[in-house]
């Protein structure tokens, strides 16, 4: 390992990124602007969720309970009504997407013990109606308690870690790895890419630099650049979105870089299979961006898929770092706790390396 | 300079194949320090699957290779050290400057402090860019960026130059200098191996090999090559009605190719056919069509000529 090498590669890759300004620009705000995106558009909490009540007698019971919905911040009543006809109407045009029906006899019943109201769901989107669900229940549960009345058993539950219960604290580490990944993966993909199709790897190979070399050389200056885009991604993720960083940062930015380090080999490897830019840089956005988001356990928790996918997930460098920053930023553990993700993540480096730099031997591609 | 000198580049036994295909097949090769060889051959010949494995690119099926008397199959790395080489494609990098292209040569062959300085000057001074030191080496004309690719193949000083066509698509007046440039680091003692197939050009090199079909089929320098006997005759045609006996000559047995060439016709036989068969056919059509034949002689073969000859006595 030459030195002198390594800085020469590096020098010219970072005159690369200084000549294409549009390039680094993109490079620099495409983080931030996924994870704005992101961050607003998943969620998986019901925020004034448009609602229906139809309430077959006014009285003070039924009055009581609507009122509770209406100051909900989870449901906006949108229809109030004595006919449920309209509720069904209202459902199907999917102007509310559940209607809650108080029967005439609702408050008679109620006395006796046994009072009943009927909810009807738009299932179209299942999960939201799930949610919906849990939310009416737990309103009703509530009122009933507040009216002295006692459900079969009260839970005193506490959520630990996420006190509000808000997805948006849970999804935004995701969102990081899942950018990082995509933007990590790209950037090596398309250099690489690119001197295969121009040919300069030709020449390099005629010079006394080792594959080693060349790849410490490539991936360092882009190594730095990835850093800096995590830099505003977790400013964004604690000042913007009010995600708690309870960790230590110095932590998390040491696994963030070994994450780095996986998917910009994971893009080198792929750039000297694809051979052109074009590929490189699909075979990059697919392998990345598909298994960050539906196989990390990002949104869908890893212990419900089917036994192969969750096989599958062993593979999955974002898996880790998800499961690595989550606790950092919410339990705020240090990762010596959680010593089997840094390892395996440790070990995907490593077989990525491998396996590159074999590759580009048996391709006759790296000097 | 002398005979007696070793080898600067000696290949010896060099085959490579892939799969059942055999591109390079047990040639042998040595350039003297000071030489300038030409490799020659069409494409597909194996000139370039031989040059690749020449500078280190390449690993050869069996045979050794020796450059700069270091073993470039064990010892690559610091072989390649010793030896510049010139793509056919420009394939330093568009988007860095002249001088940003030879800085990383420079770091790349571990050229450092006051030499790193005194070299970037010399190669700028010796191909004449240092007034586009700061112009993107992208928008360079071709003949610039064929420049540049030799002043970065020449920054660290190195004993062997390999040029793989180098002067392709580049113009006459270039090419001219590109030679001159070729001759002087050959005078200071450098081996150059050069592929190509301008058969102008190969008369620029001291010695040539013709490659066909993987294998060396002709070697020498450009005069032993152009004494080498021809199976197949050369006549040369003068006459005013030079463009009629062209359609003519087409249709005669005796003759296999019939070249234009600055009002005359070079006309060449089949192998056997003696040229006394010529020029009775000759004079009989000219008394036949009432034509002037101003001359019909013997032509002094190019190489070109010699080179056919070669390539066709192969091939049966």
């Amino acid at each position: 390992m030459n030195i002198q090498h390594v800085r020469a590669i590096a020098r010219k890759e970072v005159w690369h990124l200084l000549r294409d300004p549009r390039s680094l620009a993109l490079i620099l705000l495409m983080p931030s602007m996924l994870l704005f995106l992101f961050g607003y558009a998943i969620r998986l909490d019901l925020y004034e969720a448009p609602l229906a009540i139809i309430q077959e007698s006014r009285d003070t019971a039924t009055e009581a309970l609507a009122a509770q919905f209406d100051a909900s911040r989870a449901f906006h009543v949108v229809l109030r009504s004595n006919d449920r006809r309209d509720a069904t109407d209202a459902l199907q045009r999917g102007e509310v997407w559940a209607a809650l029906i108080f029967p005439p006899d609702y408050a008679r019943r109620l006395e006796r013990g046994d009072a009943r109201i009927q909810l009807l769901l738009d299932g179209v989107d299942a999960n939201t109606a799930r949610l919906v669900r849990n939310y009416v229940l737990m309103l009703v549960n509530d009122d009933l308690l507040r009216q002295g009345g006692q459900p079969p058993i009260r839970i005193e539950d506490r959520t630990w870690f996420n006190e509000t219960k808000e997805s948006q604290l849970a999804i935004i580490p995701g969102v990081i790895a899942m950018v990082m990944a995509v933007v990590g993966a790209m950037m090596t993909a398309l250099t690489i890419a690119r001197e295969m199709e121009q040919g300069n790897l030709v020449m390099l190979r005629t010079t006394p630099l080792t594959r080693r070399e060349f790849l410490l050389g490539k991936l360092s200056p882009y190594l730095l650049v990835g850093l800096l885009d995590l830099a505003v991604a977790i400013a964004v993720a604690v000042w913007v979105f009010d995600v708690p960083l309870r960790g230590s940062l110095l932590a998390l930015l040491l696994l963030s870089m070994l994450f780095l380090l996986v998917v910009m080999l994971q893009g080198a490897l792929i750039s000297i299979n694809a051979g052109n830019q074009l590929l490189a840089s699909q075979m990059a956005m697919v392998s990345t961006f598909l298994p960050a988001f539906l196989l990390s356990g990002f949104i869908f928790a890893i212990e419900n898929m089917p036994t192969t996918l969750q096989y599958l997930t062993l593979i999955v460098p974002a898996r880790y770092y998800i499961a690595l920053s989550r606790a950092i930023f919410l339990k705020g553990i240090t990762p010596l706790l959680l010593w089997t993700e840094t390892a395996a993540l440790l070990l995907i480096a490593l077989v990525f390396l491998r396996v590159t730099l074999a590759r580009s031997k048996k391709l006759g591609l790296l000097p | 300079m002398s005979d007696a000198a070793a080898p600067l580049i000696l290949a010896e036994d060099l085959t490579r194949r892939f799969g059942d295909f055999t591109a390079v097949d047990h040639i042998h090769v040595a350039v003297q320090p000071g030489e300038v060889f030409g490799l020659l051959g069409a494409n597909g010949a194996g000139k370039t699957t031989a040059i690749r494995m020449l500078c280190g690119m390449l690993p050869p099926t069996t045979g050794r290779i020796q450059v700069a008397d270091v073993d470039m199959v064990r010892h690559a790395r610091r072989a390649r050290g010793q030896i510049g080489y010139v793509a056919q494609r420009f394939s330093l990098y568009g988007d860095l400057t002249v001088l940003e292209n030879l800085s990383l040569q420079a770091g790349l062959y571990g050229l450092t402090g006051a030499r790193r300085h005194e070299r970037l000057e010399e190669a700028l001074r010796l191909l004449n860019l240092r007034e586009h030191r700061a112009v993107m080496a992208g928008a360079l004309p071709l003949g610039y960026k064929q420049r540049l690719g030799l002043a970065a193949a020449l920054l660290h000083e190195p004993r062997v130059l390999f040029l793989d066509e180098p002067t392709s698509g580049v113009d006459p007046m270039a090419r001219q200098r590109f030679w001159e440039l070729i001759y002087d680091l050959a005078d200071s003692g450098i081996g150059i191996l050069v592929t190509t197939h301008y058969m102008d050009e190969a008369l620029f090199c001291d010695r040539l090999a013709l490659m066909q079909a993987g294998r060396v089929v002709a070697e020498g320098t450009p005069d032993e090559l152009l004494r080498r006997p021809l199976p197949t005759p050369i006549l040369e045609l003068d006459s005013p009605d030079a463009v009629r006996f062209e359609r003519l000559a087409h249709t005669w047995p005796e003759v296999r190719e019939v070249i234009p060439h600055a009002g005359q016709l070079r006309i060449r036989l089949r192998a056997g056919t003696e040229p006394a068969a010529l020029r009775a056919r000759v004079d009989a059509v000219a008394v036949e069509q009432r034509l002037t034949v101003t001359a019909l002689r013997p032509a002094a073969p190019e190489l070109e000529d010699v080179f056919v000859a070669v390539l066709e006595e192969n091939e049966v």
